[in-house]
């Protein structure tokens, strides 16, 4: 069964091509302004989103503000596929650091002097960088999900080259527990807009001195800033679970 | 010039993810790998979509890759 | 033969990418050959939805300064892209949990091509 897998795969997909490349001629042509995607609900949230949500950066005006619950579902996957790396391999991320490893835990720390020059250079622009791309979402491309990958590349780097002590290694209930205060900030201020009684992540019941576009831009910055923590602190999660023990017993 | 230059990084795309397919190499495929991303995202950045661009040279070339080599390195190298 | 305009060809290719991830994941029997393969499939995906959101003679979707009356025809729209931001993360995601599969599955059988666990499960 599996052989003829491998001969003959080739036949449902050149069925499935020809449905797809004759389907694909009836598509609207690329870049028309008229195509049906251009035409709904998307013209209001261009001319509406600087002057409702101050934000110039049309797609975090939608991703932080108009769909901002959608967000909240994307940053609750992240932290279950952590969660899920971390009930299936974590069994073997424990480090017995009395065993007479020289550095740290990591097999793979390179240690040359090369790369240590090199990442001593890099790594406060990189962090820099993070947060400048955090807090600058609003008006530039970015926001908090590329922050939070920039900055778990930084860590990253400087664990791969210096192994783990010096790249702030936290034992895994520790990252865990900074994944949850990441969603949980989150998840309060929706939860602090339906105290004051409104809808939930309705900007506009929080309780700070600011009007309208600008409190609705507070707003966005404060969720920005959990998915932020959250997302940095999976991706250097799951980088430890996967890294970890590289001795196989 | 514009709309061929599109058409052109998306064969560079295919090009690469035939040849990511194909060697017997797994540590060949998955730095193939990591060019298909960098080319995906140098396609995003000529079609307008800075942020998705962004996010996919971040996320897709540096820490896939970096996740795949992770495991590659645990478990054997020569695959087909 | 058939006239074919340079959009349909773009749109001819990102089908093609498509196509070539599912006959990874089809017929190669290596497991890790397999995830690239998935990988490939979801960027075709995220590109078909780009190549959707585009507008001829439009700027990327962040307001010009002092354009206080942004008008839809001169902004690329921005809701695929914001669609598009929640596919790339759910893929990272999905990739990180089955390579720590993979790794558990290489330790407990000793092997990652599909036809030797298929008779080691037997």
């Amino acid at each position: 069964m599996r052989l003829l897998f491998q001969r003959f795969g080739w036949v449902p997909l050149v069925a499935a091509g020809a449905i797809l490349f004759y389907a694909a001629r009836d598509l609207p042509s690329m870049g028309d302004p008229a195509a049906p995607a251009a035409v709904h609900v998307s013209p209001r949230y261009i001319e509406k989103a600087q002057e409702e949500t101050g934000a110039a950066n049309m797609v975090t005006a939608v991703l932080a503000d108009y769909r901002s619950y959608d967000t909240l579902g994307e940053v609750v996957v992240i932290f279950t596929a952590g969660l899920a790396c971390l009930l299936v391999l974590g069994a073997f991320t424990h480090t017995d650091t009395g065993s007479g490893e020289s550095d740290g835990e990591m097999a793979y720390s390179f240690g040359s002097d090369v790369l240590d020059a090199t990442i001593r250079m890099l790594t406060p622009f990189i962090v820099l960088f993070a947060t400048y791309v955090v807090v600058h979402g609003h008006t530039s491309p970015g926001g908090g999900f590329q922050g939070g990958a920039i900055l778990a590349v930084a860590v990253m780097l400087v664990r791969l080259v210096r192994g783990g002590a010096p790249g702030l290694k936290l034992s895994s209930t520790v990252t865990l527990a900074v994944a949850s205060i990441g969603v949980f900030v989150y998840f309060g201020t929706g939860l602090t807009s339906l105290f004051f009684g409104r809808n939930f992540l309705d900007y506009a019941a929080l309780p700070l001195p600011y009007e309208g576009g600008h409190l609705r831009e507070l707003g966005s910055l404060s969720i920005e800033v959990g998915v932020f923590i959250a997302v940095t602190a999976i991706l250097v999660l799951i980088f430890d679970v996967l890294t970890a023990g590289a001795e196989d017993p | 010039m514009i709309p061929s230059l599109v058409t052109l990084f998306l064969v560079l795309m295919v090009v690469c993810a035939v040849f990511a397919l194909g060697t017997s190499d797994l540590l060949a495929a998955v730095v193939i790998f990591g060019a298909f991303s960098f080319f995906s995202a140098i396609f995003f950045t000529l079609l307008g979509a800075l942020d998705v661009a962004f996010t996919e040279a971040a996320v897709g070339a540096a820490i896939t890759t970096v996740f795949f080599v992770s495991a590659i390195y645990r478990t054997d190298r020569k695959a087909m | 033969m058939l006239e074919v305009s340079l959009s349909t060809l773009n749109y001819w290719l990102a089908a093609l990418l498509f196509l070539i991830g599912l006959y990874g994941i089809l017929a190669r029997a290596h497991l890790v050959r397999k995830l690239i393969a998935m990988n490939i499939l979801q960027v075709a995906v995220i590109v078909f939805f780009i190549i959707v959101a585009y507008k001829t003679d439009a700027t990327p979707p962040i307001a010009r300064h002092g354009d206080t009356e942004p008008s839809a025809r001169a902004y690329i729209n921005p809701l695929p892209h914001t669609l598009m931001l929640t596919a790339i993360v759910v893929s990272v995601s999905t990739t990180g949990v089955a390579l720590a599969l993979l790794i558990r599955i290489h330790r407990r059988f000793g092997t990652l091509d599909e036809i030797e666990l298929l008779e080691k499960l037997q």
